[in-house]
């Protein structure tokens, strides 16, 4: 290689020999350090195989970083760098870099507390503040979640800290509570014996924890219930839609009816029905008269109580 | 053939013509048909596919039996699982064999009992199996499903703790002799000992099927092994052993299929309780 010859003759005819000496040693440090960098990132991927992904990530960027930076450190001193005057240094810095990156060194520091206390794990589905998705990694600065439309959202590792986070993942069981009205004419006690033997009913649904039914009261068109079922996580979504459709078909089987909201007008037995007055197209089609106001219109008088 | 054993006399006849089980040789591109109980399966072994269809019908007293019977692809309900796989076999042989559940079973008698303390209690309580096929002795698993699926239940102090199980209710009869007899159903023979100083409350008990064998009586009944658990101290806990074989009363018995998950012979487990506070 002569270009390598002619380099080489010119650092003998410019460049002291000592110099050059430091400069190869300096050199060899930095290779090494490459090098073995290298080969403790793969040790400590091997030795941490128990652990979780993210953890295993960072101590392994540590280590290497950790090895790489001493064997930098010894490269400069062969080059005559005095690392006294920069520890002399390093002190205004890093009050510079301190209030320069507090945001960052939250969100490290954080991190480190998110990994340190396992609440979340890569693959989890979290909700953050109303983001749901699921967790790609943990990082020294950010999470990174991927929602469900497919959507990549990073959070600042301060963020997870300070929020509160729901983890969709972390239990084996999770249940369900369908929110069920029934028409005020309907027997509750029939209605209660069905709505548990539709869950008694579902493989789905666990025998224990036992479905729960709670009566929630009289609301404007309806008696509510809420029937609260559990199922293995897997079978949450699965459950919570077979046993709508369930209750559904069980109560059209026993003619339980599950009404609509309406409001019926009542004035009292002082006044007279409401006369009702045919417009725009029945009208034109020559459709019946009306009932005069002293007899009661068909369908129409009783505030629509029999329903479209 | 078909076999109606909808009364006794007929089912004693029936299962001892020929058990449900074993090795069946099938014509390539025919459809053949099993009821095993509420379970029925369609298989067609084709030059380089196999296709199985099995659909259940949720009654868990059934005791019909078809083995083999020709059939036409009419007979397979609409909602009934399929399974295709690309296999070549020549011949097509089907190996049907039975299996137990892939998790314990929780039972819960229909009345609770109550084991008074130093007392020694046997009941009887039957498990649906699972019917496994394969191709030929050696082959792949083709299919591993319930003869009747059974309710997911947790079973564990909390909803933090425990496992997932199955659940079944049972009026866990205390004479075999009253135990009706179906041929997708396993025999357990569970023997509770008290040894605590205060009474038992048996509402429910798990018992570890995973780890049972399954044996073959000579009127082909399906028994397991015994399982014995033994309580000696307050609370759920209890030391479980299985038993090498079921006692089968003038019967021999000949295993038939080993357990799903291998354990050693005695054991912990939580076993007993109420969710909830045990």
């Amino acid at each position: 290689m002569p270009w390598l010859t002619s380099l080489i003759d010119a650092l003998h005819l410019h460049v002291k020999p000592e110099v050059v000496a430091e400069l190869v040693r300096a050199g060899v440090y930095v290779l090494l350090g490459i090098g073995l960098a290298r080969i403790t990132s793969v040790t400590v991927n091997r030795a941490t195989k128990h652990m979780s992904p993210q953890e295993r990530v960072l101590l392994r960027r540590l280590a290497s970083y950790l090895v790489l930076g001493l064997f930098l450190a010894s490269a400069l001193r062969e080059l005559g760098f005095r690392f006294d005057v920069l520890l002399g240094a390093a002190g205004i810095v890093t009050v510079a870099v301190g209030f320069a990156s507090q945001t960052s060194a939250s969100n490290m520091i954080s991190g480190l507390f998110l990994m340190l206390e396992r609440s979340i794990a890569i693959g989890d589905v979290i909700n953050v503040s109303g983001t749901v998705g699921e967790v790609l990694s943990v990082d020294l600065l950010s999470t990174r979640l991927r929602t469900f439309d497919n959507l990549l959202v990073r959070i600042p590792n301060q963020t997870m800290v300070t929020t509160m986070i729901t983890n969709y993942n972390r239990l084996p069981i999770r249940r369900f509570d369908l929110q069920v009205g029934v028409a005020y004419k309907e027997d509750l006690a029939e209605v209660e014996r069905a709505l548990l033997d539709i869950a008694d009913r579902n493989p789905l649904c666990l025998e224990d924890p036992a479905p729960l039914l709670i009566s929630l009261g009289f609301g404007a068109s309806s008696i509510n219930y809420q029937l609260s079922v559990w199922a293995k996580r897997e079978n949450w979504l699965e459950l919570r839609n077979r046993i709508t459709r369930e209750v559904k078909a069980g109560f059209d089987e026993l003619g339980i009816e599950l009404p609509f909201p309406h409001v019926e007008l009542y004035t009292g037995p002082v006044t007279k029905p409401f006369p009702v007055v045919l417009t725009g197209p029945l009208a034109a089609s020559g459709a019946p008269a009306p009932a005069t106001s002293d007899e009661p219109a068909e369908g129409g008088a009783d505030g629509g109580r029999d329903g479209p | 053939m078909w076999v109606d054993v909808s009364d006794s006399a007929s089912a004693k006849t029936a299962s001892a013509a020929a058990p449900w089980w074993g090795e069946s040789e099938l014509t390539p591109g025919a459809m053949r048909a099993w009821r095993i109980g509420p379970f029925q399966l369609w298989v067609r072994a084709q030059a380089h596919e196999w296709r199985l269809w099995n659909a259940a019908s949720g009654d868990t007293m059934a005791r019909e039996l078809v083995l083999g019977a020709e059939a036409q692809d009419g007979e397979v309900p609409g909602d009934a699982a399929v399974t295709r796989v690309g296999l070549s076999s020549r011949p097509p042989v089907l190996r049907l064999w039975p299996a137990l559940a892939d998790r314990d079973v929780v039972v819960r008698p229909d009345i609770p009992a109550v084991v008074p303390a130093g007392v020694r209690l046997e009941l009887f309580v039957t498990t649906p199996v699972w019917i496994t096929a394969r191709a030929g002795a050696d082959g792949p698993v083709l299919l591993d499903e319930p003869s009747h699926r059974l309710s997911d239940t947790w079973f564990g102090p909390n909803t933090l703790q425990g496992e997932l199980a199955y659940a079944i209710r049972t009026s866990a009869r205390l004479e075999l002799e009253e135990l009706p007899r179906r041929p997708h159903r396993a025999i357990t023979k569970v023997t509770v000992v008290n040894g605590a100083r205060d009474a038992l409350p048996l509402d429910k008990l798990k018992v570890p099927v995973t780890g049972l064998r399954i044996y073959a009586s000579a009127d082909e009944g399906l028994w397991t092994d015994n399982v014995t658990l033994e309580r000696t101290l307050q609370g759920a806990q209890a030391e479980a052993a299985i038993g090498s074989g079921p006692e089968v009363p003038g019967l021999s018995t000949v295993q038939i299929a080993g357990p799903r998950v291998t354990t050693s012979p005695r054991f912990s487990l939580n076993a007993f309780g109420r969710l909830f506070g045990v």
